[in-house]
C-alpha cells in the first residue's frame, strides 16, 4: 500500500508542476480561446438556420475535428521542452519513475482540456432552453467528447516524446491524429479483413455512436485502450531514451 | 563504503566515453572528479544519478545498484547537473515545492525553508527563475539538490560560472555540508580541489589516472620544478652541459628566436636549479637570454601524469 501512496503523490506532483506551467504560460488560455471562438461560432450558423434542430448532432464533428487541431498544440511541449532544454535530466533523476512523469503530465493536460470543454455547456443551456432535446444524446456527446480528447492527448504525448523539437512534435501529433481519423474512409479499397481491422482503429467511427445518443461498451472499452496503449508507448520511448543515451 | 564504483564502462555509440572506472568514497568523503573538459566527469556523474545506464561494470550508493534498484538510489541522492536545468517559468519557492513533492519530502515546507536558507536563495523566494543570473540559477540548483537531506550529494562543477565571491561562499557552503554527508563533486580547477575535498580522483579520457589525497597532489605538483631558458651558443653542447647539472631530470627544446635555443627543464623535486643552470651556461662562455621558473599548469599535470613512466598510484 505504501508503494502505490507514493505512486500516486509521484503522480500528483508531476500534475501539479505541470499545471502550473500551463497557467503561467498564454498558450493554454490562447488555445482556449481559439477553440471556443471557432466553437461558438459554428453552433451558432448551425441553431441560426431554418432547419435547426435541437442537438448537439450537427455540432460534434466539427467540435471534434477542432480538437484534432488543437490538442496537440497543448501537449507538444510537454516533453519534448523537457528534452531541448535539459530539465529531464533532473527530473529522470528524482525518485519519481517514468511511468509517472507520463502519468503526471497526462492528467495535468486532461484537467486543462476539461476545463476547455466546461464553458461549451452553454450549448446544452441553449439547446433545452430553445427546445425540446431530452437528456440523454446531451449526455452520451460529452461522454464522447471526454474519451475522444484522452485519446488525443494521449497521442500527442507520444509524439512529444519522439521529438526534441516542440514544433516537431505538434506537426507529427496532428499528422497521426489525421491519419487515424481518416483510418475508416479505407476501410472500403482494402480486403474484408484488413477492412474491419482499419475500421476498428479509426479514432472517428467510434465516436459516431456517442453523437446518436448511444454508449457502447465496445467504444468505451476502445478509447480507454488506446489511451493506455498510447501511453505506454510513450513510457517506453522515454525508457529507451535512457539506453540510447 | 556508501560509494561503490567497479570497472565502469561507458560507450556513446562507438566512441569510448569513460574505460574500467573504479573508485570509492567513506561516508563523510568529499570526493573531487577532477579532469579537463570531456574528461568524463559529467558522464559517471549521470550514470551514479541513474540518468542512463553504463556499457559495462557496475556502481552502488548505499549498497544500492544504480541500474537495478535506481529509484533507491534516487531516494538517497541529491543531484546538480552542469547545465543546472531548471524550469524557468516557475517561481524560486514554487519549484522547491515541486522538487519536494517529487521527492516525497516529509515536512515539505519546512524542508523547503532550510534549503533555501542553506543556499542563500530565501530572498528570491518569490522571483522566477528565468529572471535569475546565472549565480542565483546555481544556488537554486544547489538548493534542489539539497532538498530531503539526502545522504549523498553529486554536483557537477558547482562553482562554475559563478563570481569569484559566490565561488568562495560556494565553496565554503559544500565544506560545510560535509560532516555526515558524502558528496561527490567535479572539477577542472586544481586549487578548488585542494580546498574542498578529502580525496581526489583525477580522470582524462574517460580513464582513472590517479586516486590520491589533495595534499600528495599538491606536493607532487608543488615538487616538479619547471625552468625555461634561452641560451645562445651550439646546441649539443648545451644540451649535454643542461643536462649534467645536478638536479635536472629533463631537458626539453622549445621553439626558438633570433639565434637562440629555447629549452624547458624540469628538475627533481626540491632541488633549485635556476642557479646552477646560470652558473653552468656562464662557464661554459655561452650567452644566457633568458632564465624563468614556470609554475605547472593543470593541462601540465595531466600531461606528466598521463605519459609519466614512474609507477603512478592507479586504482
Amino acid at each position: 500500500m505504501r508503494g502505490i501512496g507514493q505512486g500516486l503523490n509521484a503522480i500528483w506532483a508531476v500534475t501539479r508542476k505541470e499545471l502550473y506551467s500551463y497557467l503561467v504560460s498564454p498558450m493554454a488560455y490562447v488555445v482556449t480561446a481559439v477553440f471556443l471562438l471557432v466553437n461558438g461560432f459554428i453552433f451558432f450558423l448551425i441553431i441560426a438556420s431554418p432547419s435547426a434542430e435541437a442537438s448537439l448532432r450537427p455540432l460534434l464533428p466539427t467540435t471534434a475535428f477542432l480538437l484534432l487541431l488543437i490538442i496537440p498544440v497543448l501537449t507538444m511541449r510537454l516533453l519534448a521542452e523537457e528534452k531541448s532544454t535539459g530539465t529531464i535530466e533532473l527530473l529522470m533523476t528524482f525518485p519519481v519513475s517514468d511511468s509517472h512523469v507520463v502519468w503526471g503530465k497526462f492528467l495535468a493536460t486532461y484537467l486543462v482540456y476539461l476545463l476547455m470543454l466546461l464553458p461549451t455547456l452553454v450549448y446544452v443551456g441553449v439547446i433545452k432552453a430553445y427546445g425540446n432535446s431530452e437528456w440523454g444524446p446531451l449526455i452520451t456527446a460529452y461522454v464522447g467528447l471526454v474519451l475522444l480528447g484522452g485519446a488525443f492527448i494521449a497521442v500527442g504525448m507520444l509524439s512529444s516524446s519522439l521529438a526534441r523539437n516542440q514544433i516537431v512534435a505538434g506537426v507529427v501529433g496532428i499528422g497521426v491524429l489525421l491519419l487515424l481519423w481518416v483510418l475508416g474512409a479505407a476501410a472500403g479499397v482494402l480486403g474484408p479483413r484488413l477492412s474491419s481491422i482499419v475500421a476498428y482503429l479509426s479514432l472517428n467511427d467510434h465516436f459516431q455512436n456517442f453523437g446518436q445518443g448511444v454508449i457502447d461498451l465496445k467504444d468505451v472499452v476502445f478509447y480507454l485502450s488506446f489511451i493506455a496503449g498510447a501511453l505506454f508507448l510513450t513510457v517506453r520511448v522515454l525508457e529507451s531514451s535512457r539506453w540510447r543515451a | 563504503m556508501i560509494i561503490e564504483v567497479d570497472n565502469l564502462t561507458k560507450y556513446y555509440g562507438p566512441k569510448v566515453a569513460l574505460q574500467d572506472v573504479s573508485f570509492r568514497a567513506d561516508r563523510g568523503d568529499i570526493l573531487g572528479l577532477l579532469g579537463p573538459n570531456g574528461a568524463g566527469k559529467s558522464t559517471t556523474m549521470r550514470i551514479l544519478t541513474g540518468y542512463f545506464p553504463p556499457t559495462s561494470g557496475t556502481a552502488r550508493i548505499a549498497g544500492y545498484d544504480v541500474v537495478e534498484d535506481s529509484l533507491e538510489v534516487r531516494r538517497r541522492i541529491g543531484y546538480l547537473p552542469e547545465s543546472v536545468p531548471l524550469y524557468t517559468d516557475m517561481t524560486v519557492s514554487a519549484y522547491l515545492d515541486f522538487v519536494a513533492r517529487a521527492k516525497q519530502v516529509s515536512q515539505r515546507s519546512a524542508s523547503v525553508e532550510w534549503a533555501m536558507d542553506a543556499a542563500r536563495v530565501d530572498h528570491v523566494a518569490g522571483t522566477i527563475i528565468g529572471r535569475l543570473s546565472r549565480g542565483y540559477r546555481q544556488r537554486v540548483g544547489l538548493a534542489q539538490a539539497l532538498l530531503g537531506d539526502p545522504e549523498v550529494l553529486i554536483l557537477d562543477e558547482p562553482t562554475v560560472g559563478l563570481d569569484p565571491n559566490q565561488i568562495i561562499e560556494t565553496r565554503s557552503l559544500i565544506k560545510d555540508l560535509g560532516g555526515d554527508r558524502t558528496i561527490i563533486l567535479s572539477t577542472h580547477i586544481l586549487p578548488e580541489v585542494s580546498m574542498v575535498c578529502n580525496k581526489v580522483v583525477i580522470i582524462n579520457r574517460g580513464a582513472v589516472v590517479a586516486v590520491d589525497t589533495p595534499e600528495a597532489l599538491t606536493r607532487r605538483v608543488v615538487g616538479a620544478d619547471r625552468v625555461a631558458i634561452a641560451v645562445r651558443g651550439p646546441a649539443p653542447e648545451v644540451e649535454q652541459c643542461l643536462l649534467g647539472v645536478p638536479g635536472v631530470r629533463t631537458v626539453t627544446p622549445a621553439a626558438g628566436s633570433n639565434g637562440a635555443l629555447r629549452y624547458e627543464v624540469d628538475a627533481e623535486p626540491g632541488f633549485e636549479v635556476r642557479e646552477r643552470l646560470a652558473a653552468a651556461v656562464v662557464q661554459g662562455g655561452w650567452g644566457l637570454q633568458e632564465l624563468h621558473g614556470q609554475s605547472l599548469s593543470l593541462e601540465d599535470i595531466f600531461r606528466e601524469l598521463t605519459t609519466s613512466e614512474e609507477g603512478v598510484p592507479v586504482a
